[in-house]
């Protein structure tokens, strides 16, 4: 049987949830899901993602690890805040910073997450580097991964 | 047309909601380029330290339930209103509506 996807704008960028289970709440189909969960799989997703960031994306991100833009900025490298800002007002378009700012971003990300994380984005993007797929990311449920 | 009352401790039910990570988005809650740049964790911010704007609140006769407005800064301090409803499941975010853009 195929698992059930939805697009899902819930945390202020699509996505494409798989295997998750809805219900109707006011009328609307959402995602049955503890949100405190659905944001660490988004956030695990987006470290992967295999296209660039889009704005929104980048917002979140921020958002998630607690930081303001001064500090995230200085995490990165960028000399001052202002560049992530414009990152993130490209809202639903790829950021468009170049690929050494997309892998500082991303092994940050990683350094989030649990050991040998960074060993294994870093390979992913300076193998395969990043594609030019601007598709949602995929979040699996727990069963659907 | 005489409306249900409103919920009593509602700023701790949304409290203890968001705490928890038991509240669902509505689909609808970004649709607008204004709503954007409020991402999820800057509007569970608000709706954590932010207050309850009474006169902002609605009753959705169709689901005949009060929608409750809430108001603050975000991390970011950009100015944010949040639409939430208590439905049978709990408490959903209707709406976030960044107050600082016009577009």
């Amino acid at each position: 049987m195929a698992r059930k996807k939805i697009l899902y704008n819930g945390l202020g960028f699509p996505m494409i949830l798989v295997g998750f289970r809805t219900k109707k709440v006011q009328g609307e189909e959402v995602p049955d899901v503890n949100f405190k969960e659905l944001q660490a799989k988004a956030f695990l997703a987006l470290t992967h993602k295999p296209g660039p960031l889009i704005g929104a994306e980048l917002a979140f991100v921020r958002a998630y690890l607690a930081m303001t833009q001064v500090e995230f900025a200085r995490k990165v490298g960028l000399a001052n805040h202002s560049r992530v800002s414009q990152w993130e007002k490209k809202g639903l378009k790829p950021t468009g910073m170049e690929f050494m700012s997309e892998l500082s971003v991303r092994l940050l990300m990683a350094s989030a997450l649990q050991e040998g994380m960074i060993a294994k984005v870093y390979r992913e993007l300076s193998e395969k580097r990043l594609s030019a797929d601007t598709e949602p990311v995929v979040v699996p449920s727990s069963n659907a991964a | 047309m005489k409306y249900p009352p409103k919920l009593d401790r509602l700023m701790q039910r949304i409290f203890d909601a968001v705490d928890r990570g038991e509240y669902v988005v509505s689909n609808h809650a970004y649709e607008r380029a204004t709503d954007r740049q409020v991402p999820i964790p800057h509007a569970e911010y608000v709706l954590r330290h932010g207050f309850h704007e009474k006169k902002k609140d609605q009753f959705k006769a169709e689901y005949q339930a009060w929608r409750y407005a809430i108001r603050g800064k975000s991390p970011d301090h950009v100015n944010v209103r949040i639409v939430v409803a208590f439905a049978d499941d709990g408490l959903m975010i209707v709406t976030v509506i960044n107050l600082d853009r016009k577009d």
